[in-house]
């Protein structure tokens, strides 16, 4: 078995065993009522997840996707706010946004040879600025709460039978995203691309138009998950996923994407995610502080990265004493 | 952008300061409050904080990481000094020392993860600022504590020596100290080796982790320092208190001319690069902008300082664009 199918297995194991441990400790967690709204949990984190899985195989690294969480809702709502389109005008409007600040990222990337997330990081500030500065004010000039009540925008954040469509959304986006990645020649691209661009270019891949595709990718992921966001909370706030970077990239990584690039794909990220949102519930259920929760994801992040690291060594340790071991062999049948 | 900006056989740091005196004129012209004791003294606490940050921060841009961790640490800073002064009556110096200690541990771990286990700086750091900042949270149970307690603490921040304030000795003395151990320093010379060339400064006998683990510590110290100082001179500690200061410090260090891909960088353009920084949040607060656009401000300040430090044309940048369609093979 390859080592990333062994990880796998730990951790869906892991996942099981915490799901055990939390359904003795609180009864509740096992109702369908809250496995549900953990799956609901998981899903918007996961959608954006998806997009950004795809940069950290390009190696890369988006900061900007909970500032375009918070702008993409507060367009959607300057939309309600103040006019009467239907919502499947300005839903499209808010993801193409979403896909424009990648490609304005993508740019500045590529064509400037900026590092990767410092340009994300200054236009994470410049989206958080606007993101207020758009918010809809009351005559007081303070961010008004608007209550949305558009039929069809609120039906994104309904259930079909007992499953929230966010989560049939993002089953169909992983599934699609893995299918790209892995059949198709574009989804090659972004491998080879991140695994050595020099490489990739000179062998007549568009390297460039690789990187900002992948970004304008990660961008789209986050304005889907800021609508439904916003429709799951009947409103929206300037603060809307501001600081969620952490979360998405905890997923990520407990999901066996490496910041090294080339390697990685969307079936580690979704379990990853799970496995996050279950320990976010399990805090929850527990009735523990919830400023312990952004000590456990730091930690997490650092935890997992660790022993990755070490289990590397450890492997490569093995694989070397193995290789010796038959020399050996080799060389005492020979004589 | 040459002729305008001066020859390049000038030192940055002349440009910067040109460019500060400019600011300076475009902002008491806009504004007739700027050139008043009272707006300059304001200017001059921010400028302190981020001075006294950007002095340690600098070390991780040049060894080729960054530390975004910086925010959070002098929140938790302040926090610490307050429980350990307040709550459990420490003489106000051991508790400082502690503090101080603290602050070095927690650089050391950044150090000890990014270097040992290769995980990239920014990664490492923004979940050290996630947990930092959970920590900050879950010891302040999310108040802002006022401190009203012990006097020669409270001293440092708001009092004076010869008429000027102590914080402003403390920026210039950690900035010279800062600058001596860059230029003239077997330390200095081996981070900037380390950042601009990892594999060349390791065969000639530099180990580049401890340089590395060294910046970490160095960039989380001054933090600490900063968020003493903060802690004194607002005479409170909460958690929110430093948020969002790492973005004005890489912005002082970006503008200051030191390179984030490591192996240049200049203590003496981050003190300008300070300045300059709170200069542009002050121009915002005449102009009674909303706080908002400080963000978007800092944001734009930080591509522009970079795309002039990465000395390609936007023009040329922009005409390659639009006439592309040869780009495959030929991008560098």
């Amino acid at each position: 078995m390859s080592v990333s199918a062994i990880r796998r297995l730990i951790l869906t194991g892991l996942l099981v065993a915490i799901g055990i441990a939390l359904s003795f400790a609180n009864p509740t967690f096992l109702s369908l009522d809250n496995l549900m709204t953990l799956l609901q949990d998981a899903s918007l984190t996961g959608i954006v997840a998806i997009g950004f899985t795809l940069i950290l195989i390009t190696a890369g690294i988006d900061m900007s996707i909970g500032a375009v969480i918070a702008i993409t809702s507060m367009i959607c709502v300057n939309f309600i706010s103040y006019t009467q389109l239907p919502a499947y005008v300005y839903i499209p409007v808010a993801l193409a946004f979403g896909c424009a600040i990648g490609w304005v990222n993508g740019f500045f990337i590529t064509h400037f040879k900026l590092p990767e997330f410092i340009v994300t990081l200054a236009t994470r500030g410049i989206l958080a600025g606007l993101a207020l500065i758009v918010a809809v004010k009351d005559d007081q000039g303070f961010v008004k709460n608007v209550f949305i009540e558009d039929e069809l925008f609120l039906s994104l954040g309904e259930t079909i039978g007992p499953v929230y469509i966010v989560t049939i959304v993002f089953v169909l986006l992983a599934a699609a995203t893995q299918f790209f990645l892995k059949r198709t020649r574009a989804g090659t691209n972004v491998y080879a691309t991140g695994a050595n661009p020099t490489a990739a270019r000179l062998s007549g891949i568009n390297t460039d138009r690789t990187l900002i595709g992948v970004y304008m990718f990660s961008g789209f992921c986050a304005a889907l998950a800021s609508i439904f966001l916003a429709a799951r909370m009947m409103t929206a706030m300037p603060e809307f996923g501001i600081g969620s970077e952490m979360d998405v990239i905890a997923s990520v990584v407990i999901g066996g994407t490496p910041f090294t690039g080339g390697i990685g794909d969307i079936w580690g990220t979704v379990i990853g995610t799970l496995f996050l949102a279950l320990v976010k519930n399990g805090i929850l259920k527990l009735g523990l502080s919830p400023y312990i929760q952004p000590i456990v994801i730091g930690g997490i992040i650092i935890v997992v990265v660790v022993v990755d690291v070490w289990y590397k060594a450890f492997a490569e340790k093995k694989a070397a004493q193995a290789a010796r071991r038959k020399a050996m062999q080799g060389k005492e049948a020979g004589a | 952008m040459k002729s305008l900006l001066g020859s390049r056989k000038l030192p940055q740091e002349f440009r910067l300061f040109g460019i500060l005196l400019l600011l300076m004129l475009f902002l008491s012209l806009i504004s007739n409050r700027f050139l008043t004791v009272d707006n300059l003294t304001n200017v001059l606490w921010s400028v302190c904080l981020i001075g006294i940050m950007s002095a340690g921060f600098i070390y991780s841009p040049i060894t080729g990481g960054i530390d975004l961790s910086v925010g959070s640490m002098a929140a938790l800073a302040g926090i610490v000094a307050n429980v350990l002064m307040n709550t459990y009556g420490m003489n106000w110096i051991v508790a400082l020392l502690l503090t101080l200690a603290f602050g070095i541990l927690i650089g050391w771990i950044n150090g000890i993860v990014t270097t040992k286990f290769m995980v990239p700086a920014f990664i490492v750091t923004m979940a050290a600022k996630t947990y930092l900042f959970g920590l900050a949270m879950l010891i302040s149970n999310g108040d802002q504590i006022t401190i009203m307690e012990p006097k020669p603490f409270l001293a440092i921040g708001v009092g004076k020596f010869l008429g000027i304030p102590i914080p402003i000795y403390i920026m210039a003395l950690l900035a010279v100290v800062s600058h001596i151990l860059l230029r003239h320093t077997v330390f200095g010379r081996q981070s900037i080796a380390v950042g601009a060339n990892e594999v060349a400064a390791k065969l000639s006998g530099v180990n580049p982790d401890r340089t590395r683990i060294y910046a970490y510590v160095i960039s989380s110290l001054t933090a600490t320092i900063a968020g003493i100082v903060m802690a004194s001179l607002t005479q409170q500690a909460y958690a929110m208190n430093a948020s969002g200061y790492e973005l004005d410090v890489i912005t002082a260090v970006v503008v200051g001319g030191t390179s984030l891909m490591g192996g240049s960088g200049s203590v003496a353009g981050a003190l300008i690069g300070a300045i300059m920084v709170g200069f542009i949040n002050n121009g915002l607060n005449l102009l009674d902008m909303p706080s908002a656009f400080h963000p978007i401000a800092t944001g734009i300040v930080i591509l522009l300082a970079l795309i002039m430090n990465q000395g390609v044309s936007p023009l040329t940048v922009f005409r390659k664009w639009f006439s592309r369609g040869t780009a495959v093979g030929t991008a560098k």
